[in-house]
């Protein structure tokens, strides 16, 4: 979605209103449960509040505003949203913030040069044992990588990749884990956003 | 890191400064043997000898030569550093003259500060000089390695903007450099009415054929379109507009004038 994402892309920015952010906070907070509520205030404190970007006609950018001694003050993206699909962290916030836990699965390193292309995860890279994987830290996954208990179509997810530590891509499930287990053909996971793409290097707004 | 801290903890992240990437997926990016490895070693040791023991265990494992075992061997026989002055004076008397490499100090101290010309008159007097294996991948080929780390770094985050265009992942690694030629015929229909037709536009580099056709029908206020035809896709435009065409090529699409040719009654002219 970001493949192409240009700084000037953004039409719109407002202050984001207590109350939705409120909502996202909690949306954040149930789709990721091992994220703490302190995690969580620390991320998105109530001041300044949330800056949204309008990207398009569908996505919203929600950023926060970095404060910088020479330079007037720019955003950087924490979240965004497409359509009402859930509200993903950018991969530069992973990154930043390792503690954090967002959901994630783990896919093989085939895969790791297509999703760089931008390309979706396939089943079969989800689904391919591994040998030396250690699951992420704080989740408790069975055999197959996924999480306890399962995630179901439409849930948003990080990426990690085999032998990395830095989480590669960003997506949302078109099978339940389950589905994905029993097919292992095909589209599991799309990926919306990606190490290298557009959105990954506008680091700020 | 077993238990899930309470409050939040950043750290600062290591992104390539040539690339962008985490250091761990520069092997994936276009230039990771010539620009982020050199990178690595000289600013993230610690994190260049991780990463190699990583990939080194990997080739283990595997044990077959695929793609990224590939890339380690070259980097392995690269050498860390490129040639001092007298290295590279002492291989290029080796390789012409070997009884002469015992003068080597004398000459660099009689030459001191001026070995850019000692090097040229020996090019002059002998041939060209032996290629240094660190800038093996390299075009430039200056000599002194200290003050360029500044505008290396420059020209990294300049890149930036355009790295994040070039591709990355499988298809890196596939890009095959197509040579960019552009052929502009008039073709006539009726007497007074006549087409323009533009073969090769696809051969130029970040353009798609309907932008461009879209362009030529703004400009030329005349129908534009793309159609398959014997040499590949061909864009059609209405009216005669051959050096209109081509000087708008060169303008809006950056391509070198040499590789447009007007064809003139079947005489392909390079337009300038």
């Amino acid at each position: 979605m970001f493949k192409s994402f240009e700084r000037s892309e953004v039409s719109t920015s407002t202050q984001v209103k207590a109350s939705v952010q409120r909502g996202i906070k909690s949306r954040v907070a149930d789709a990721n449960p091992q994220i703490t509520e302190e995690q969580l205030d620390e991320l998105l404190p109530k001041k300044p509040p949330l800056v949204q970007y309008k990207v398009g006609p569908h996505m919203m950018l929600y950023c926060r505003r970095v404060e910088h001694e020479d330079v007037s003050p720019t955003d950087e993206p924490v979240f965004f949203q497409h359509r009402d699909g859930p509200i993903l962290p950018t991969l530069r916030v992973i990154h930043k913030y390792p503690t954090l836990n967002f959901t994630s699965v783990t896919v093989d390193k085939g895969a790791i040069p297509f999703i760089l292309g931008g390309a979706n995860i396939m089943c079969p890279g989800l689904t391919k044992p591994y040998q030396s994987i250690m699951p992420p830290d704080g989740i408790e996954q069975d055999e197959q990588g996924f999480d306890k208990p399962g995630l179901s179509k439409g849930d948003g997810i990080v990426i990690r990749a085999e032998g990395k530590e830095h989480a590669i891509a960003i997506g949302v499930m078109t099978m339940s884990s389950a589905e994905i287990r029993e097919k292992n053909k095909g589209n599991g996971i799309v990926v919306s956003h990606f190490l290298g793409d557009g959105l990954f290097f506008a680091d700020e707004l | 890191m077993a238990e899930v801290l309470s409050s939040l903890e950043s750290i600062k992240v290591i992104y390539c400064a040539k690339c962008g990437m985490p250091p761990e997926y520069c092997e994936y990016g276009p230039d990771f043997e010539r620009v982020c490895l050199p990178w690595q070693k000289k600013k993230v040791p610690e994190l260049y000898a991780k990463l190699r023991a990583l990939r080194g265990e990997d080739k283990l494992l595997k044990g077959d030569g695929d793609e990224e075992g590939d890339d380690d061997n070259v980097a392995d026989i690269k050498p860390d550093a490129p040639w001092t002055t007298e290295e590279r004076l002492t291989k290029f008397y080796e390789m012409y003259v070997p009884e002469k490499v015992d003068d080597v100090p004398s000459l660099l101290e009689k030459y001191a500060g001026k070995e850019d010309k000692l090097f040229m008159a020996l090019a002059k007097k002998y041939g060209s000089e032996p290629e240094d294996p660190y800038y093996m991948d390299d075009d430039e080929d200056d000599d002194d390695d200290e003050d360029d780390d500044d505008d290396e770094l420059a020209e990294g985050m300049d890149n930036l903007g355009v790295g994040g265009k070039k591709r990355r992942g499988v298809k890196a690694k596939k890009s095959v450099k197509s040579e960019t030629r552009v052929l502009i015929q008039k073709v006539v229909r009726q007497r007074k009415k006549a087409t323009t037709v533009v073969v090769g536009m696809d051969t130029v580099e970040g353009v798609k054929l309907k932008d461009v056709a879209k362009a030529f029908s703004k400009k030329f206020a005349g129908s534009s379109t793309v159609k398959k035809g014997v040499n590949g896709e061909e864009i059609i435009i209405q009216g005669d507009h051959m050096e209109d065409c081509a000087q708008m090529i060169v303008s809006t699409f950056k391509v070198e004038g040499s590789c447009i040719f007007l064809d003139f009654n079947g005489e392909f002219v390079p337009f300038k």
